[in-house]
């Protein structure tokens, strides 16, 4: 196993910069994301990099804007957000693509805190257009962070979700907090804000949203959320969401099928952890993990609090198994932000990656033992229902430390090996080639909605080889402020071929036996062959 | 020598074995009922040599408070016989009977330091914090190094969550007092309400290197680590006081809680059983080993444990969640979501709690805060804290005529509740 900082060679030179002031105000120990996205339809994953603009009393280098790396096929990038439209000033923070006009072209939404989030429409021609204000997603007053795009009530359009941190609409909202002997300034306390809500817009077609967030009832409680991750916990083909909620219990919010969703994230057990305490929840994602069929749902904690992961017991019930998955203990000293499933070995089995980094740039000033850089941490899949960490073994990446905050997977050369990005707060975004050896086989799907959305969003896809059958759903959000390649990834371990059967939201199933492995294949819903 | 014959020794022998074999299983069969004999006689002469040795202490008791009540009323004028049976009263955990004596004693002699701490301290044990807030100010302008006064207003702060207030006292008086080891612990947690957790461990392993026969003064360095993640420290700090103290539950609970957090589960309910062996209404501890079954599969006895704490403490809110879980788990759905939803709605207050403390220990100079704090207080019915809010409200804002009237309100509306 084996990752390397490609950043540099690749053409990646961006710096994050969270506007650092005296002050201190919130906003700064947030970071922001960023993801893979094949904007220019070229076959090739693209990167998109969030930057927040300066504020008053900040400090920058330059103008801070959003960046847009065009993949040049080669292993490198230029920068061409100015070009795009996207080099835009905001405080940005979380992202996610879909193509919600179902025109082809995947467009990009930006969340933001004092400003409005964007959305910006992918044009075709390499520009994108903000038209936020007209179809009405400017979440305005609203301090957004993670995002969505999903078709929860299966017409075909992709919807959006998207999560809202703390009321804080202003910087006059901000709340001074104090330490130590000298009664110094330092980052306040989520809990010294009142919650949020969620934000639920639905997709009516010719560009326009509607917001139904109390209509489709998920504003019965009272959030602080960071992290989004969408699931079908039920198999009921109606998409499920997860959100990680900071300080305050988190969310399973269940689709009903009509329209609204139950929040039944307490009764399911995901709300609080173990111990009856709600998660200082950041980055979240849910995939099947155990190759059973059933879901695994990690969400970050705070320093000490351990990587929450919670098993699925039963439809409606899940059971938090991290000490015995190997990951509480591991997780004990890190503060987590970023954290996804994926299998970077292809042996078949999903393993985990997760950025840490703390919140207060200080903090060793007060505790000596807990730093604000932190590693990531690799946990690989032991098949056994059980993780190891092996950060430490697996390339120079994983021994650097880094205020990490987003994090995204995407294998942007196309070999087969998952990449993986990652943003730090204030320091420069890191690009992780994928170097493991491995001769395990593997393969890759580039979906296509006929009657369902354009990017297949809400798929399941099953993949069966050597008698296992592995699953995954085709999701936009996930990990935390950051979007991962669209194409669901398979490994294969030593199988050469393998059976695929794809669920499309429109209840459309299309079954491929034996397909080839080592590649990746286009299917297009209700097509009898892959391409 | 004759020759034995072949077998009658040989069968004596046997016989004497058989029987003793005999005697023997028939005692160790018995054993079990000997001993139970045996134990329950001695707890029964245990139990009496218990009760004689408390009415004896009673009877005893009653001698010296009726001597020293008598003291006292015979010689009104006598701050130190009122001061004494107040201050018997107060050990005794009779705040309500101590008060007037002590209130006597400080009336008769305002400068009296003894009779101010008393005063003071009993005010603070009966929670009447209006009144033992301006005493304990008393106290410190009569004798402005007065440990006990310095200590004791430093821990009200902290209890307040009067962070700055806390600190600021509370590290002046370590200066002034710097010998006093009972002020480095208070400004130690004063300086863990700040989070400033090195400042917290380097006053308690002062105290520690000080006094190192003394755990209850450096046991709070568990509670540090165990706030700190720093689990093995809190288990290693936490058998270190067990050695000297070994009935200590608090710190046998932190070294449950810090053990669990380990994954050393094994461990951690050994601990929780030592524990409840010695104290079975401890209800921390029954909620702890309820979470080690569940996390052990032990479903039934997770549960039994659970509806014990239930039914013992209804307001240790975090049974709900799990007892709710449980019995959604188990089918029982309507039970389930009553209790989850009941967690639910307690947590919702919590946060609201919490984040008003919060506030008030960012802005301890606004009148705002402390009147946000105040509601919260008053809402709970803890009309004396809210009135302590309030006044400070009114002494930072005079003219704050919210405030004025919020504290009018409390003010009648403790009278009424006295009566």
């Amino acid at each position: 196993m084996k990752f390397a900082d490609v950043s540099k060679s690749a053409g990646i030179d961006f710096l994050q910069q969270n506007s650092k002031t005296n002050r201190r105000y919130l906003i700064e120990t947030m970071g922001s994301g960023g993801g893979f996205f094949d904007y220019n339809r070229d076959g090739f994953l693209d990167i998109v990099l969030l930057n927040n603009t300066l504020i008053p009393g900040g400090k920058v280098v330059g103008r801070p804007t959003i960046a847009l790396y065009r993949n040049n096929k080669n292993g490198t990038f230029t920068d061409v957000a100015k070009a795009a439209g996207l080099a835009v000033d905001a405080y940005a923070m979380g992202c996610s693509a879909g193509d919600y006009d179902n025109d082809g072209y995947d467009d990009l939404y930006v969340t933001a805190v004092l400003g409005p989030s964007r959305l910006f429409h992918n044009e075709g021609n390499g520009t994108f257009k903000d038209v936020a204000a007209a179809a009405g997603v400017t979440n305005v007053g609203l301090w957004g962070t993670s995002c969505a795009w999903l078709d929860y009530d299966k017409d075909g359009k992709l919807d959006l979700f998207v999560c809202n941190y703390v009321k804080y609409r202003t910087l006059k909202d901000d709340q001074p907090c104090y330490s130590g002997d000298n009664h110094k300034q330092v980052y306040c306390d989520p809990a010294a804000y009142e919650s949020s809500h969620c934000t639920l817009y639905r997709n009516l077609g010719s560009g326009r949203f509607a917001d139904v967030s109390t209509a489709s009832g998920i504003v019965t409680g009272k959030s602080k959320g960071l992290g989004v991750t969408v699931w079908d916990i039920d198999g009921d083909g109606w998409l499920d969401i997860f959100v990680a909620n900071d300080t305050v219990p988190g969310f399973l919010f269940k689709n009903n099928g009509n329209g609204t969703f139950t929040d039944i994230g307490v009764e399911s057990g995901v709300a609080y952890s173990e111990e009856g305490i709600p998660h200082s929840g950041m980055g979240i994602d849910a995939d099947d993990v155990g190759n059973d069929g059933k879901a695994t749902l990690a969400i970050t904690n705070y320093w000490g609090q351990q990587t929450s992961f919670y098993n699925q017991v039963s439809s409606e019930m899940f059971r938090d198994n991290r000490q015995a998955a190997g990951i509480g203990n591991a997780t004990n000293h890190a503060l987590g932000f970023g954290v996804f499933f994926f299998d970077h070995d292809n042996d078949g089995l999903k393993d985990m990656l997760q950025v840490n980094g703390h919140v207060q740039d200080d903090i060793q000033e007060r505790e000596p033992d807990t730093p604000w850089r932190q590693p990531a941490l690799l946990f690989r899949n032991m098949g056994n229902a059980t993780f190891q960490e092996v950060g430490l073994k697996s390339g120079a990446p994983f021994s650097t430390k880094v205020v990490g905050r987003g994090a995204a997977w995407g294998d942007y050369d196309n070999d087969g090996k998952l990449d993986v990005l990652v943003m730090p707060n204030s320091g420069k975004a890191m690009l992780w080639r994928n170097e493991t050896p491995t001769p395990n086989h593997w393969l890759k799907l580039k979906l296509e909605g006929v009657r369902s959305n354009r990017n297949g969003i809400g798929a399941t896809v099953l993949v069966t080889s050597a008698g296992i059958t592995q699953k995954t759903l085709v999701r936009c959000g996930s990990s935390y402020l950051s979007q991962s390649d669209l194409r669901p990834h398979f490994g294969l371990g030593s199988a050469t071929a393998a059976d695929v059967e794809i669920r499309w939201p429109s209840g459309q199933v299309d079954k491929f036996k034996g397909v080839a492995t080592d590649r990746i294949h286009s299917a297009r819903e209700g097509e009898a062959a892959l391409k | 020598m004759a020759r034995p014959t072949a077998k009658s020794p040989h069968r004596r022998t046997r016989a004497l074995g058989l029987a003793l074999v005999i005697v023997v299983c028939l005692y160790v069969g018995l054993l079990p009922i000997l001993s139970q004999v045996a134990e329950n006689t001695r707890n029964l002469e245990k139990e009496t040599e218990q009760r004689l040795a408390a009415a004896r202490a009673k009877s005893e008791l009653k001698t010296e408070l009726d001597t020293l009540r008598e003291a006292a009323e015979a010689t009104p004028r006598d701050i130190r016989a009122g001061l004494e049976y107040a201050a018997k009263l107060q050990q005794l955990g009779q705040s309500d009977r101590a008060a007037p004596f002590a209130e006597a004693a400080v009336e008769a002699n305002p400068k009296d330091a003894d009779a101010l701490y008393l005063l003071a301290d009993i005010y603070t044990r009966a929670r009447r914090y209006e009144k033992a807030v301006p005493t304990w100010k008393r106290l410190l302008s009569v004798a402005p190094l007065d440990e006990r006064g310095l200590a004791g207003l430093g821990w009200l702060y902290i209890s307040f969550g009067w962070t700055i207030e806390a600190r600021d006292l509370l590290a002046a008086a370590v200066k002034s007092v710097p010998n006093s080891l009972s002020l480095k612990v208070a400004h130690a947690l004063a300086c863990v309400q700040h989070s400033d957790y090195k400042r917290a461990e380097d006053l308690l392993l002062g105290v520690r290197a000080a006094a190192p026969d003394q755990p209850d003064l450096w046991m709070p360095l568990a509670d540090l680590y165990l706030r700190m993640q720093k689990h093995r420290d809190a288990v290693r700090v936490a058998q270190d006081v067990l050695k000297l103290n070994p009935n200590d539950t608090r710190v046998r609970s932190i070294a449950a809680q810090s053990l669990y957090s380990l994954n050393n589960l094994a461990e951690a309910e050994e601990n929780l059983n030592i524990i409840l062996h010695a104290d079975p209404e401890n209800v921390p501890a029954r909620y702890r080993l309820a979470v080690i079954y569940k996390r052990t599969d032990r479903s039934d006895q997770s549960r039994n444990g659970l509806e014990w704490v239930l039914a013992r403490a209804p307001g240790y809110e975090q049974t709900r969640l799990l007892l709710g879980q449980a019995y959604v788990a188990a089918g029982r759905r309507g039970e389930g979501r009553k209790l989850l939803a009941e967690y639910k709605d307690a947590q919702l207050a919590g946060q609201k709690r919490e984040r008003v403390n919060l506030i008030l220990s960012m802005k301890p100079n606004s009148a705002e805060a402390h009147i946000r704090m105040a509601e919260v207080c008053r809402d709970e019915g803890n009309l004396s804290r809210a009135i302590v809010e309030l006044v400070r409200a009114t002494e930072l804002e005079p003219k704050n005529s919210e405030a004025a009237r919020l504290l009018s309100d409390a003010k009648a509306a403790l009278v009424q509740a006295s009566r």
